[in-house]
C-alpha cells in the first residue's frame, strides 16, 4: 500500500489537530511519547497541549491506519526504559500529512482572498 | 530502576490512572498502559518544577482526559465492530474525534436522535434553574460519595479475598477449653503431630508460633522484630511462594536443621535496600547467624502483619510439652471436604487425645473457623452497621432528590400539559423527565466518586490499626461498578415517581389553571409528605444509633482503669536466653535478676525519672494464665481447678502505677528464692475465691509450688477498659523470673524524656539489646479504644449527613407547601384568621410530619437494634433515655426547619395573594 505512493489519501481528511501535530512532530525523526509531547508544545508555544490519554488514543488510531509505526531498534540499554516506545512516520503518514497541509494551505488562501488574512485586519 | 522515586506522582494517583486504564478495551490497554503511565510520570516530574499544586492540577486534568477517552475508545471499538471507517473528524477540536463518531448533523428520528434531543432539552431546562440543579447534584454527590467510600472499605476488608491460593478452603484449627469456657485456643506441638497422623480431611496443615528476636545486621542499630517459627508445610498450605529465593524445605524443618530465615518484603526494603544479593546473606537473630533463603512478597502477612521474619520451627527439639498451647494451626480442606466434616473429624481426634492424655488435654476439644472469618471477624459487625447506616443516608438523599423533582414537576404541570396537548405520548414525557433525573444523578455520582476518593484517603489516615486489611481499601473497579449502579438506581427509581406523577394527563385542569397547579398536585403532595416522613424516620434511626455508641464511648472513658496512666511510660525488652539463662524450674537466673536490679537503680538515678518498676506485662497488657490450686479447695484438674492470670512484678510496682494495696504488704527486695514464696492477689481474685475469709495467709499453688498470699491489690483492667476486671495473681519477678519484661517509669516531665531515659539505660546495660513498644501508657489506652472511635466517627458523620439532608427535606416540603398555599392563606386572612394562626398551622403541620417520622423511626430503630448490640457498652439498644434524646434532637431540628416557612406564611399579604390568581 505504501509502495503505490499515489494512494488517494483525501478520504482521511480532515485530520484532527492531535493527529496532524503528532505527524508533524514525527516528520523529522522518530520520537517516544514524551518527546512528541515536548516537541508539539514547544513548536506551538504551548497553544496545543497534549495529555497522555489523548496522545496515545491518537497514536492508537494512527498505528491502526498505518500513518506511523513502532521502531524495532531501541536506544542503548543504559538510557532505555522498556515502557518507552519509539514511533516513526510511514510513507502513508507523510502523504496524509502533506495532503492535510495542502488542504490547510488552500483554506488559508481562501481566507486571504476573503480578506480575513493578510492586508489590514477588520475589527 | 527509577532514579528519582520521590518525584513520581503519589501512588494514589497512579492507582487512579491504572484503574481508569482498566476501563479501556483490552487491546488498547495492553498496547499503551505502560507508555501512558511512563509519560504521566515524565510530565509530572517536569510540572513539579512549577510547583506541586501545578503538578497536581495537571494530574487531575490528565485523569479527566483519560476518563473521557474511555467513552471515545469504547465507542470507537463498537464502531469498528459495526463498520470500519476511515479517519475523519467533524472539526479541528482536539482529541475529541474518533473514527466512528459521526457528527450529529441531521435531526434524525431514530431512537438515538430522540435520546439526544431529550438530553439536550433536559440540559437546557436544568441550566435554567441552577439553584435547583446544584442542590440536587450535591445531594446525590453526598449520598453516593459516602456510600462509595464505605463500600470500598467493606469491599477491601470483607469482600476481597485473602491473598492466598483458593483462600475459601483455608481453615484455622483451634482448640476450645470446656473448663475455662474459652474458644480459639492454640494447639500444643504434640497435639499438632497427632493431628497430622490422624486427620483425613485436610490436604495439608501448617503450624507456627511467635517469638520476638533482636535482629542485627552489619553492625547497625539492633532492632526488635517479631518472628514466626513455622513448619515448612505452612507456605504450600497457603499456596504462596517466595518473591525471591525460596521458602523452607522439609530438610530444614527437622530438629538440628540449619539456621535459615525468610524476610518480609517490608523488612527487606527497609533494612536491606531491596537488594537481590540479600538472598544467601547471613543476619544475626538474637546473636545467632541465620542464612536468608528468601523474601516473601509484599502483602504476605501470615500469621500477622507484625511478622517480619520466618524461621523453621524444627519441631521435636527438646521435649515439647503437651500442656503448652502455643502453636497456631492452619489447614487446607480437601476439595471433597467441608468445614462441618472437618469439625466432626477434628472433634473426634481431640476426644481421642483427651482420653489418652487426661493430664494435659482434659476438657479440650476442637474448634474450627474459616480463615476468612478469623481475619475479618472482629470488624464484621461494625462494618455491617456502618454499611447499613450509609445505605440509610443514600435513601434519605434519594428521597430528597425525588422531593426536589416532584416540587419542580408540579410547577411544570402546565408545561407538561402543553406538551401532551401537542401530541407527545405519555411515555415520551416520562422519558424526558427520567432523562432529567439521570442528568442530575450522573454528575452527582461522578462528583460523589471524587468525594469518596478523598474520603478514603482520610479514612485510611484516620486509623490504620483499628481495622484489619485497611491497606486493601481503594477505589477499584468493583467500587466504581457499585457507585455506577447506585447512581443509575438513584436516577431511575427516584426519577420514576415524579415522572409518572407529572405526566399524568390532567390536561384541562392544568391548562385552565393558567399555571397555578395546586389542586392538580394533590397526589404529588401526598407523596412528598410521605417521602419527608420517611426521611425523618431514617434520620431518627441513625441519630439513635449514634447516640448509643456515643453513650458507650462515654461510659468507657469514665471507667476507672484501676491505675494512674498519666505520666507513665513503658518499653519492652527481651534478654537473649543464651547470655541470660534462666532455670525456670528452680526460678534461678542470676544474670537476669542482676539485670533487673541494675536497670531499676539506674532508672531511679536518672533525673528525668521519679520512680521505676519492672513487670512481666504492663498494666494495659494481658499476661499468661496458669492453673491455680487453692489450699483447702480443688487442686487437680479433675477437681475442677481453674486458670487465672499470673502477673510478675518488682517491688514498688503497685505504688508506681498508682494501684492501691488494700490489705497486707507489697513485695520487698527481701523476698527471694531462699525465703517463703509470696503472692499478692487482686480484688477480683478475692471475690472469686475468698469471699468470706481473710485472704492474707491463704496458700495458692501454681507451677507446682505453694505460695503465701501476703497482700491484696486493687483491680486493674489489663484486659481492656471495656472488659470486667479478671482475677489475677501477682508474683515477684525475683521469685518467678522472666527474660522478657516491661520497664515502667513515671516522671513529671515530657514523656520524650522518659523514653530517652529508658533507651539510654538499656544501652548502658547492654548495647546489643533492642527496646520495643516504647510508648506512653495513656497512648496505649487510647489505642485500645481506637476501633470504637473509628466506628463512632464514621457513624456520627453519617448521622450528621442524614440530619442535614433530612432538614433540607423537611424545609423543602413545608416551604413549598407554604408557597403553594398563599392563595388559601390569603383567603383565610381576609376571613379573619390571625397571622399567628397561620404560623401555628404551618408549624403544627411540619411537626406532625416530624412526629410521625420519628414514630416510624422508633420502630425501625428497635427493629435494627441487633446490628448495634454487639458494639454497645453499659447501655441497652432500647435505652429509653437515648431514644428520647434522639427524638428531642430531631424534633428541634424539624422545628428549626419549619420556622422560616412558618414566618413566611405569617407575612402573606392577602391582597397580593388573592390578586395573583
Amino acid at each position: 500500500m505504501q509502495e503505490e505512493g499515489q494512494e488517494d489519501v483525501s478520504a482521511f481528511l480532515p485530520l484532527t489537530t492531535v493527529v496532524f501535530e503528532v505527524l508533524l512532530a514525527l516528520s523529522d525523526k522518530e520520537r517516544h511519547g514524551y518527546a512528541i509531547l515536548q516537541e508539539v508544545e514547544s513548536r506551538t508555544a504551548g497553544a496545543v497541549r497534549l495529555r497522555p490519554g489523548s496522545l496515545y488514543r491518537a497514536v492508537n488510531r494512527m498505528l491502526d491506519l498505518g500513518f506511523i509505526e513502532e521502531c524495532e531498534e531501541r536506544p542503548a540499554p543504559a538510557v532505555d526504559d522498556e515502557r518507552r516506545r519509539y514511533y516513526r512516520m510511514t510513507l502513508l503518514g507523510r502523504q496524509v500529512a502533506r495532503a492535510e497541509a495542502e488542504r490547510l494551505e488552500g483554506a488559508v488562501a481562501s481566507a486571504r482572498s476573503k480578506k480575513l488574512l493578510g492586508g489590514q485586519e477588520i475589527a | 530502576m527509577d532514579p528519582f522515586p520521590d518525584l513520581r506522582p503519589p501512588e494514589l494517583w497512579l492507582r487512579a490512572f491504572r484503574c481508569l486504564m482498566r476501563l479501556y478495551p483490552p487491546r488498547f490497554r495492553q498496547r499503551f498502559e505502560g507508555q501512558i503511565l511512563r509519560l504521566t510520570e515524565d510530565c509530572y516530574r517536569r510540572r513539579l518544577l512549577l510547583g506541586p499544586s501545578q503538578a497536581r492540577s495537571w494530574l487531575l486534568l490528565s485523569l479527566g482526559d483519560l476518563l473521557l477517552g474511555v467513552f471515545a475508545e469504547r465507542a470507537a471499538q463498537l464502531g469498528r465492530r459495526v463498520r470500519p471507517q476511515p479517519l475523519s473528524a467533524s472539526g479541528p477540536t482536539m482529541g475529541s474525534a474518533s473514527p466512528s463518531q459521526k457528527p450529529i448533523h441531521s435531526k434524525g428520528t431514530g431512537p438515538m436522535a430522540n435520546l439526544m434531543q431529550d438530553v439536550r432539552y433536559a440540559a437546557r431546562s436544568l441550566a435554567k434553574q441552577p439553584a435547583f440543579t446544584l442542590v440536587a447534584v450535591a445531594t446525590v454527590a453526598l449520598g453516593i460519595g459516602a456510600n462509595a467510600a464505605m463500600f470500598s472499605v467493606v469491599n477491601g476488608v470483607l469482600l476481597s479475598r485473602l491473598p492466598y491460593h483458593d483462600p475459601d478452603r483455608l481453615v484455622r484449627v483451634y482448640q476450645n477449653d470446656r473448663i475455662n469456657g474459652t474458644v480459639r485456643e492454640n494447639a500444643s506441638i504434640p497435639d499438632y503431630l497427632d493431628y497430622i497422623e490422624m486427620q483425613t480431611v485436610f490436604e495439608g496443615m501448617g503450624g507456627w508460633s511467635y517469638r520476638s528476636l533482636t535482629l542485627q545486621h552489619r553492625g547497625e542499630e539492633p532492632e526488635r522484630i517479631v518472628a514466626a517459627r513455622t513448619t515448612a508445610s505452612l507456605f504450600p498450605v497457603l499456596g504462596r511462594e517466595a518473591l525471591a529465593g525460596r521458602t523452607f524445605t522439609s530438610e530444614e524443618d527437622r530438629p538440628g536443621g540449619p539456621a535459615v530465615c525468610l524476610l518480609s518484603y517490608g523488612l527487606w526494603q527497609r533494612r536491606f535496600g531491596g537488594e537481590d544479593s540479600t538472598i544467601g546473606k547471613v543476619v544475626q537473630l538474637d546473636g545467632i547467624d541465620f542464612e536468608v533463603v528468601g523474601v516473601m512478597p509484599p502483602g504476605f502477612q501470615f500469621p500477622s502483619p507484625i511478622v517480619d521474619v520466618w524461621t523453621p520451627i524444627q519441631m521435636g527439639q527438646g521435649s515439647p510439652n503437651r500442656g503448652q498451647h502455643g502453636l497456631g494451626v492452619v489447614a487446607r480442606l480437601k476439595p471433597e471436604s467441608t468445614l462441618e466434616i472437618a469439625d466432626q473429624e477434628m472433634s473426634s481426634i481431640m476426644a481421642n487425645l483427651e482420653e489418652r492424655y487426661p493430664r494435659d488435654n482434659v476438657g479440650r476439644g476442637a474448634h474450627l473457623e474459616s480463615l476468612n472469618d478469623v481475619v475479618t471477624g472482629s470488624i464484621q459487625p461494625a462494618l455491617r452497621l456502618l454499611m447499613a447506616a450509609v445505605g440509610l443516608v443514600l435513601l434519605i438523599a434519594c428521597a430528597n432528590l425525588a422531593n426536589l423533582q416532584l416540587g419542580r414537576a408540579t410547577t411544570r404541570g402546565r408545561e407538561m400539559a402543553v406538551r401532551a396537548a401537542l401530541g407527545a405520548a405519555r411515555m415520551r414525557i416520562v422519558r424526558q423527565l427520567l432523562t432529567e433525573s439521570l442528568l442530575l444523578s450522573v454528575p452527582g455520582g461522578i462528583l460523589g466518586l471524587l468525594l469518596a476518593f478523598l474520603a478514603i484517603r482520610l479514612l485510611v489516615a484516620l486509623d490504620p490499626a483499628a481495622v484489619p486489611r485497611l491497606e486493601q481499601v481503594s477505589l477499584d473497579l468493583t467500587v466504581l461498578a457499585f457507585a455506577a449502579a447506585a447512581t443509575l438506581a438513584t436516577g431511575l427509581i427516584f426519577g420514576t415517581i415524579p415522572a409518572l406523577q407529572a405526566s399524568r394527563p390532567r390536561l384541562q385542569t392544568a391548562l385552565n389553571q393558567g399555571g397555578r397547579a395546586d389542586s392538580a398536585a394533590g397526589g404529588s403532595t401526598r407523596i412528598r409528605w410521605t417521602l419527608a416522613v420517611g426521611q425523618v424516620a431514617l434520620a431518627f434511626m441513625l441519630t439513635a444509633g449514634t447516640g448509643l455508641l456515643l453513650r458507650s464511648m462515654w461510659e468507657i472513658t469514665r471507667i476507672d482503669p484501676g491505675f494512674r496512666p498519666e505520666g507513665l511510660a513503658s518499653a519492652s525488652l527481651n534478654l537473649p536466653p543464651n547470655r541470660y539463662p534462666v532455670n525456670f524450674r528452680e526460678a534461678r537466673g542470676p544474670k537476669v535478676k542482676a539485670f533487673y536490679k541494675d536497670a531499676l537503680s539506674r532508672l531511679e538515678a536518672d533525673p528525668r525519672v521519679d520512680s521505676a518498676a519492672l513487670a512481666l506485662a504492663g498494666p494495659t497488657v494481658s499476661s499468661f494464665t496458669s492453673r491455680i490450686g487453692i489450699e483447702g479447695g480443688p487442686t487437680t484438674p479433675e477437681e475442677g481447678i481453674e486458670e487465672e492470670y499470673i502477673r510478675a512484678v518488682t517491688p514498688g510496682y503497685f505504688s508506681l502505677i498508682g494501684t492501691p494495696l488494700i490489705k497486707g504488704r507489697d513485695f520487698s527486695f527481701r523476698d527471694t528464692i531462699e525465703t517463703p514464696l509470696v503472692v499478692v492477689v487482686n480484688r477480683a481474685f478475692v471475690r472469686k475465691y475468698f469471699e468470706d475469709e481473710d485472704p492474707l495467709g491463704q496458700r495458692i499453688n501454681f507451677w507446682g509450688r505453694w505460695r503465701d498470699v501476703v497482700g491484696v491489690a486493687g483491680d486493674v483492667s489489663f484486659m481492656g477498659l471495656d472488659r470486667p476486671a479478671r482475677p489475677a495473681v501477682y508474683t515477684s519477678l525475683e521469685q518467678v523470673p522472666f527474660q522478657g519484661f516491661t520497664l515502667l517509669v513515671r516522671g513529671r516531665g515530657e514523656t520524650e524524656g522518659l523514653f530517652a531515659a529508658l533507651r539510654s539505660t538499656t544501652r548502658e546495660l547492654d548495647p546489643t539489646l533492642a527496646l520495643f513498644n516504647v510508648g506512653s501508657v495513656e497512648e496505649q489506652i487510647s489505642r485500645s479504644t481506637s476501633q470504637r472511635r473509628f466506628i463512632l466517627i464514621l457513624l456520627s458523620l453519617f448521622a450528621g449527613l442524614a440530619l442535614v439532608l433530612a432538614t433540607v427535606g423537611i424545609y423543602g416540603v413545608v416551604s413549598y407547601s407554604v408557597s403553594r398555599r398563599r392563595h388559601e392563606f390569603g383567603v383565610r386572612l381576609s376571613l379573619g384568621a390571625g397571622r399567628s394562626d397561620l404560623q401555628r398551622m404551618v408549624m403544627s403541620q411540619g411537626l406532625r410530619m416530624a412526629g410521625l417520622g420519628m414514630l416510624l423511626g422508633l420502630v425501625g430503630a428497635l427493629a435494627g437494634s441487633s446490628l448495634v448490640t454487639g458494639l454497645l457498652f453499659e447501655v441497652q439498644a432500647a435505652d429509653p433515655l437515648n431514644l428520647a434524646a434522639a427524638g428531642l434532637f430531631l424534633g428541634g431540628i424539624a422545628l428549626a426547619a419549619c420556622l422560616a416557612p412558618a414566618r413566611r406564611a405569617g407575612r402573606v399579604d392577602p391582597l397580593v395573594a388573592l390578586r395573583s390568581d
